[in-house]
């Protein structure tokens, strides 16, 4: 079925006029042929061969460039980025800010990014901050959300939410863990689910108090994720399981009831998978030792067809209108 | 031949997303696009991507329990019946 066909079919139902009809066809036969992708697609290619050409470069020729020219470079383009970003910054308010610079968001989420890799370079190369790693990771943290905060930028803030994060983790747990990779440690965990419930909380705040209320979403995902991902976690591998059966079941309700008044599929999803494992989890732990084997084969059956239909009723079933 | 699908209605949505694009390009008035949606009727069940996400996985899910069910009728200890039991559900869930 095309446009020609489309026209004609309204026109028999009295949806458009006959001039208007006239008028759109003729604005169809004369439109200009768009080349926006093949123009976007040149730029994505052309972006990505610079960089890796110029990384290849870098790597081949490191002992006839020498670090400093390098490490005065990233600095230099993360200054220039800073700096442009300033110049075009707008009027601090706590809504979000309309009509602001395309380019200028860009050059501070580049900005941001060259300052990490500028400190990452200086630190494996220099040993800038020796081992006191927290320093290191809570530098850049207090600068992206001072930025994101400023600039009102949620990708700047979802990177200051991220370090947040790994500086806790570094905190509190001995190098030797996060070096081992064991993050099934219970100090580990704890810390992560209050961080991240007192990211949902905040959000929840930043929502009701209109501080930067677009911002919620970005708390709500990050914390929230984290602090289901790791009371699951805590529920599979640790005791007091009751404690964190009620954590992952209230984040669950919280998602859910989220998707429901803010139209947020995606934790609709969230709070559906994280609310299975753990339901399912818990229904195996304290069911008798006899049970599973006649109740495996059907449980997972009719349990994952239940969830089908909550998926396919959920605006009658949450009282979603349309 | 009889179609599982209803055929008007996936013409209904054509002419409804070429609707909504004459009205991002302001060619038709918004009033129009409305008529246009109650003249051209579709009840299609077209959830968000999220929701489509978790319908395949728990889809699949329930699926593969189902095939580990059936099997169990078929298979024999040391034996490979699994396999085209597993075939046969795999060729039937690709046509349903």
């Amino acid at each position: 079925m095309n446009s020609a066909t489309v026209l004609k079919n309204l026109l028999v139902r009295n949806v458009i006029s006959e001039e208007q009809s006239k008028l759109i066809e003729s604005f169809l036969a004369s439109r200009t042929f768009s080349v926006f992708n093949e123009l976007r697609f040149i730029l994505y290619g052309g972006i990505l061969l610079l960089t890796s050409g110029l990384g290849v470069i870098i790597y081949e020729n490191i002992d006839t460039i020498g670090h400093q020219v390098i490490i005065a470079f990233i600095a230099l383009v993360s200054a220039s980025c800073f700096f442009h970003a300033f110049k075009n910054r707008l009027p601090f308010s706590w809504e979000k800010t309309t009509g602001s610079n395309k380019l200028a968001g860009y050059s501070l989420l580049l900005g941001c990014v060259t300052f990490l890799i500028l400190e990452g370079y200086l630190q494996y190369q220099y040993q800038l901050f020796g081992s006191k790693y927290g320093f290191a990771v809570i530098i850049p943290t207090v600068l992206f959300f001072f930025c994101s905060y400023r600039f009102d930028h949620t990708g700047v803030l979802s990177m200051g939410i991220t370090g947040l994060a790994s500086w806790l983790g570094l905190t509190i747990a001995p190098l030797s863990l996060l070096s081992g990779n064991d993050f099934t440690d219970q100090s580990l965990l704890v810390s992560a689910i209050i961080l991240g419930c007192c990211m949902v909380v905040f959000s929840k705040v930043s929502e009701t108090r209109d501080i930067k209320k677009h911002f919620a979403f970005t708390y709500l995902f990050l914390g929230g994720n984290l602090a289901a991902v790791t009371s699951v976690t805590g529920l599979l591998n640790h005791d007091f399981k009751i404690v964190y059966f009620i954590v992952s079941a209230m984040l669950t309700v919280y998602f859910i009831i989220q998707a429901r008044n803010n139209q947020w599929a995606l934790f609709l999803l969230m709070g559906v998978i994280y609310g299975y494992i753990a339901l399912s989890y818990s229904l195996f732990k304290i069911a008798p030792d006899f049970v599973p084997e006649i109740f495996a084969l059907w449980y997972f059956l009719f349990s994952s067809m239940g969830v089908l239909w909550f998926l396919l009723n959920f605006k009658k079933l949450l009282g979603i209108k349309k | 031949m009889k179609k599982p699908y209803n055929e008007i209605w996936i013409e209904n949505l054509q002419v409804q997303r070429i609707c909504e694009g004459w009205l991002s390009k302001k060619l038709i008035t918004p009033q129009q696009n409305d008529l246009a949606k109650i003249a051209f009727p579709q009840d299609f069940y077209l959830p968000g991507i999220f929701v489509r996400i978790g319908l395949f996985i728990f889809a699949m899910m329930g699926c593969s329990f189902f095939t580990g069910f059936i099997s169990l009728f078929f298979i024999k200890s040391n034996s490979n019946t699994f396999i085209p039991v597993s075939l046969l559900s795999a060729i039937v869930f690709s046509f349903t």
